[in-house]
């Protein structure tokens, strides 16, 4: 491979793997903090998406992202109040939270199935991230840069409220040990519900960011979300250096992946889980869970 | 006692069905008691090992493909050949799933399984020869020597389906009976446990996983012939979760499976008539029965009936009168 | 091991199973005494299935308007004989397809099902219908396989046919030498993506590459960045992999260096404007496009605006508008006698009829329709992008 098609590739699989961190950080969140499975995350991304494409006028694409983030929360949140029903079950038992989840993802996606009519739409770029500039001899689009750039600085700021606040610290407390953090006097409750909140909010973000490129469309509840298994498994569930490492790899092996092997996609992929959970059953920066 | 009569009652109604039912009917329930092999190996991880797999619809989808090509493309023309072959195909398959899934906990079990089906999914709608998202066509029915029965009339295939759910059903018990099931329940008390008094624990848990891999293979081949075709939507999530709803709706209980999945599959039917909304109907069902459901998984019906009971440890059977 | 016995809580459940049991035998009773009742309906029943859920569920509500609207502008009635159109959903799933057929055959007895709008679903039902004998019609291109059954039909084109006729248009009215392929990873991509290889370089051309995608792919920067130097790309892309493909071969700057044409589904109408100005300029062969201007389409779509202002015109549409208009005249020509399913079917295939494309005939030797395949341009108009037909390819 030529040396400027290697920096392109690069570039594509940085920017999509960057995408998929800010999917993929709320459901290791939940799940590392709160020991909840949540399914309906793939759906969350899917209204979320079609939400922001419906804010499609020039000069709305910030308010587009921000409606985005608004649904991801909303929704999250509506999850997370119907588990409190049951919380002694759902708060524990992965099964029914597997469940009900599943059913929430079909509910919502039934939603927007029906509001948009099932066709695929698409976001326009904003106008002050639009055009091409040339890398490595081919025509590449600055939006995508763009898209790479905001969701880096998304991931330092989860990165730093997660090492220097005392959210951060309660939930990193909770991870490692959720009985300690209940027997220190620390609310769980509210901690947990804030994580929902901010995992929905990533997802709405990821879902309007990622709107100009690849748009919204029936069936992404399942893609997405199987994407995001990939990648919190890989990264080990709760760890949020774990995810962003695992994302940049799966961004970057679908793109060479793709590049190299067109016709074997899938297996690049599989291929990868495999080699690195046979290695590390626990994640690459997993503890083993108990 | 009583479980004997209902067993019997249960037992009697499926074998009376064809002389109740029109063509459309037999068929449907059928498909019901398919869905009902394919419950059971769900079943067996869930239940026995607490795992709960949500990508079944991979040995389910690998064997029903198996089966397609085993009459179309392999010159297979006997049915218990056929279940063989795809079995042990798919059984191959299963090998190093159960083996890296067997080194993990439930919930990373529960994710990768997942993502595995979806993987063999998007393979199967890209793969051309074997029809690709066109899915295989031309499927017939192999014969059934050295039984004297024709496959092709629908009596026929009902009472063979049948017949092989009872098998299956006996080979789970027969199982969870054995020694090795005794194992298989001890690790799921503590596995740790398990480990100190010296059993092989990963070689047990892969063990069952592929008895159950064998079962859901055995519904996919009989899907095969049902349908007679096979397209890549047998390896949806959808096939998986539906595996796991009728386990999670039917309890502990191994032959209430059966009933769920036949209830299911025609109300599931009755209600796409209806409504074309009928996919979030099955999502509320979904959530009603994750609010709903009971301790030790005990059923969601009696808890909406209001009866009381006891809430014992995890695992330990219902008390005696 | 341990046995179970059982107290009260048992007993309930074990009640409540076997109610459970008891139910789908009760409701398999009840669908057999209903059916057995011998018809004395004088209403020609037909049956329609599409799909509402899944992949392709956005098509289902559109077409059964479409072809709603056909029957009700015929009155719902040929020479005094009712027409009852029976709906089920395929769910884009075959073995929902083939369940929904036997039971529009067993339980509502219909003369004819009109299947299907995805390629699994036809080709499973296909075998089941011609079985018992009850003729099938598909509405819109569907592949090649149905041709084997006597009884099937199919009211347009095969999507190979029409790439097909842009490959030798590409190669000679449109002067290119090179070209590139690029397509979806499934059948349709592949059917288009040959029938056009094959007729381009029979005509002449040469094919510089071919790359085929996955179906869903996010992401195409990989390929696009190593699409070598050519006078034209064919793409063979549909619904949502359309819209990201051409936004992307646009934001890539490959659109400025090569032509982008395709079949139709890449630019079809439902997501034209979604996909935005970078189609401007993307060239397509189909049959159908909703700027053709003949009296049946202004019919078509004046009905159906009419009914609904926001409406689309698209070749699923269209399709099942002239599938109505099939079935109509072969009821008439049946003189309402739609018992014989062979017959009908017969009769079905010799139809002959004003489409919203032009004139809509059968290829008597495998049931695919003859239809005049059109080259058009997608060009920016006032309130948004549409078609300019260039002309009919020979």
């Amino acid at each position: 491979m030529a040396p400027d098609q290697v920096v392109l590739q690069l570039t594509i699989g940085t920017s999509f793997g960057l995408l998929l961190f800010l999917l993929a950080s709320g459901f290791t969140l939940t799940f590392g903090l709160a020991r909840y499975v949540n399914l309906t995350h793939g759906a969350v991304f899917l209204v979320a998406a079609y939400v922001a494409t419906s804010l499609a006028k020039q000069g709305q694409f910030v308010l587009a992202v921000l409606a985005a983030a608004g649904t991801g929360l909303g929704l999250s949140m509506v999850v997370y109040l119907v588990s409190r029903l049951r919380w002694s079950k759902l708060g524990a038992d992965h099964l029914s939270q597997v469940l009900l989840t599943f059913g929430a993802l079909l509910v919502f996606a039934e939603l927007a199935r029906v509001a948009w009519d099932g066709l695929p739409r698409s976001l326009p770029e904003p106008r002050f991230a639009s055009g091409s500039f040339v890398l490595a001899g081919v025509s590449f689009p600055r939006y995508r840069l763009y898209m790479g750039a905001v969701a880096l600085v998304l991931a330092a700021a989860l990165w730093w409220l997660q090492e220097r606040t005392t959210f951060g610290a309660l939930v990193r407390a909770g991870v490692d040990d959720r009985d300690m953090l209940e027997a220190t006097g620390s609310a769980a409750k509210p901690l947990f519900a804030a994580v929902f909140g901010l995992s929905g909010c990533l997802a709405g973000l990821a879902a309007g960011l990622g709107a100009p490129v690849i748009g919204a469309s029936m069936g992404q509840e399942f893609t997405v979300l199987v994407l995001a298994f990939v990648v919190v498994v890989l990264g080990g569930p709760g760890n949020l250096t774990g995810a962003f490492v695992a994302s940049l790899a799966v961004g970057l092996a679908d793109a060479f992946g793709k590049a190299l092997l067109p016709t074997f996609a899938e297996f690049t992929m599989m291929g990868l889980v495999v080699v690195v959970l046979a290695w590390r059953p626990a994640g690459l920066f997993g503890a083993p869970q108990t | 006692m009583r479980r004997h009569l209902a067993l019997l009652a249960i037992g009697i109604a499926l074998v009376a069905v064809p002389f109740a039912t029109d063509g459309f009917h037999l068929v449907l329930v059928t498909r019901g008691l398919v869905w009902a092999i394919f419950a059971l190996s769900v079943w067996l991880p869930l239940r026995v090992l607490n795992l709960p797999s949500f990508g079944h619809a991979a040995f389910f989808g690998v064997a029903a493909y198996s089966a397609g090509l085993a009459v179309t493309r392999w010159g297979i023309h006997n049915i218990f050949v056929a279940v063989g072959v795809s079995v042990a195909i798919t059984c191959l398959v299963a090998l190093p799933i159960g083996v890296i899934a067997s080194r993990l906990n439930s919930v990373s079990f529960l994710l990768i399984t997942l993502a595995f089906a979806e993987m063999l999914r998007s393979l199967a709608l890209r793969w051309r020869e074997l029809g690709g998202s066109d899915g295989l066509v031309g499927v017939i029915r192999p014969r059934a020597w050295p039984l004297p029965v024709n496959l092709t009339e629908p009596v026929a295939y009902f009472y063979l389906t049948l017949s092989v759910l009872a098998v299956c059903v006996l080979v789970l018990v027969v199982l969870t009976r054995s020694p090795a099931g005794g194992v298989l329940v001890g690790i799921r008390e503590g596995e740790g446990r398990m480990r100190a008094l010296g059993y092989r624990v990963p070689a047990y848990k892969t063990f069952a996983f592929l008895v159950s891999a064998a079962i859901a293979a055995t519904a996919g081949v009989l899907q095969a012939y049902l349908n007679r075709f096979v397209s890549p939507e047998e390896l949806s999530a959808l096939v998986s979760a539906r595996g796991l709803l009728i386990v999670v709706l039917a309890g502990t209980q191994l032959w209430a499976s059966v009933a769920v999945a036949v209830a299911l599959t025609v109300g599931e039917d009755q209600l796409s008539s209806q409504t074309q909304h009928w996919l979030a109907v099955i999502g509320l069902i979904f959530v009603v029965v994750a609010l709903l459901r009971g301790d030790d998984g005990r059923r969601v019906w009696a808890r909406l009936a209001g009866g009381r009971w006891h809430r014992g440890e995890a695992g330990r059977p219902a008390e005696e009168t | 091991m341990s046995r179970l016995r059982y107290s009260r809580h048992a007993r309930l459940r074990l009640g409540s199973a076997a109610l459970l049991a008891a139910v789908p035998m009760v409701l398999a009773g009840c669908g057999a005494a209903s059916s057995s009742d011998e018809s004395s309906d004088e209403s020609i029943k037909i049956g329609v299935l599409l799909p509402y859920t899944g992949t392709f569920g956005l098509y289902g509500k559109p077409m059964e308007a479409a072809l709603r609207a056909r029957f009700q502008v015929a009155g719902n009635a040929v020479d005094g004989h009712r027409v009852e159109l029976i709906f089920e959903d395929e769910a884009t799933d075959p073995a929902t397809a083939v369940s929904k057929a036997n039971k529009l055959v067993d339980q509502d007895q219909v003369a004819a099902i009109v299947c299907c709008a995805t390629g699994a679903a036809t080709l499973a039902v296909g075998p089941v219908l011609a079985e018992r004998g009850i003729p099938q019609l598909g509405p819109i291109p569907n592949p090649d396989g149905l041709s084997d059954f006597k009884t099937a039909a199919v009211a347009a084109p095969t999507a190979g046919h029409d790439a097909g006729k842009l490959g030798t248009y590409a190669a000679t009215k449109l002067g290119y030498r090179r070209a590139v392929v690029v397509a979806s990873d499934f059948s349709y991509g592949h059917e288009v993506a040959e029938s056009f290889q094959k007729a381009f370089t029979t005509a002449g051309g040469t094919i510089v590459k071919a790359v085929f995608a996955p179906l869903g792919t996010n992401d195409f920067g990989s390929y696009l960045s190593q699409i070598p130097d050519a006078d034209v790309t064919f793409a063979g892309f549909a619904g949502a992999d359309a819209v990201r493909f051409v936004q992307q071969y646009d934001k890539f700057g490959v659109k400025k260096r090569i032509p982008l044409i395709a079949h139709g589904p890449l630019v079809t109408e439902l997501v034209l404007n979604q996909i935005g100005p970078a189609a401007v300029g993307v060239g397509a062969g189909f049959y159908y496009s909703s700027t053709l201007s003949n009296p049946e389409n202004t019919r078509f779509i004046e009905t159906m605006k009419a009914a609904n202002p926001k409406f689309v015109p698209s070749h699923f549409t269209a399709g099942a508008w002239a599938t109505g208009s099939v079935l109509l005249d072969a009821i008439h020509r049946a003189h309402g006698d739609v018992r014989d399913g062979e017959a009908f079917g017969k009769l079905i295939r010799q139809t002959k009829i004003d489409a919203p494309w032009g004139v809509l005939q059968f290829d008597q030797a495998t049931g695919y329709a003859i239809a005049p395949t059109y080259y058009y341009e997608v060009v920016s108009a006032g309130d948004g992008l549409r078609h300019k037909v260039v002309g009919e390819m020979a």
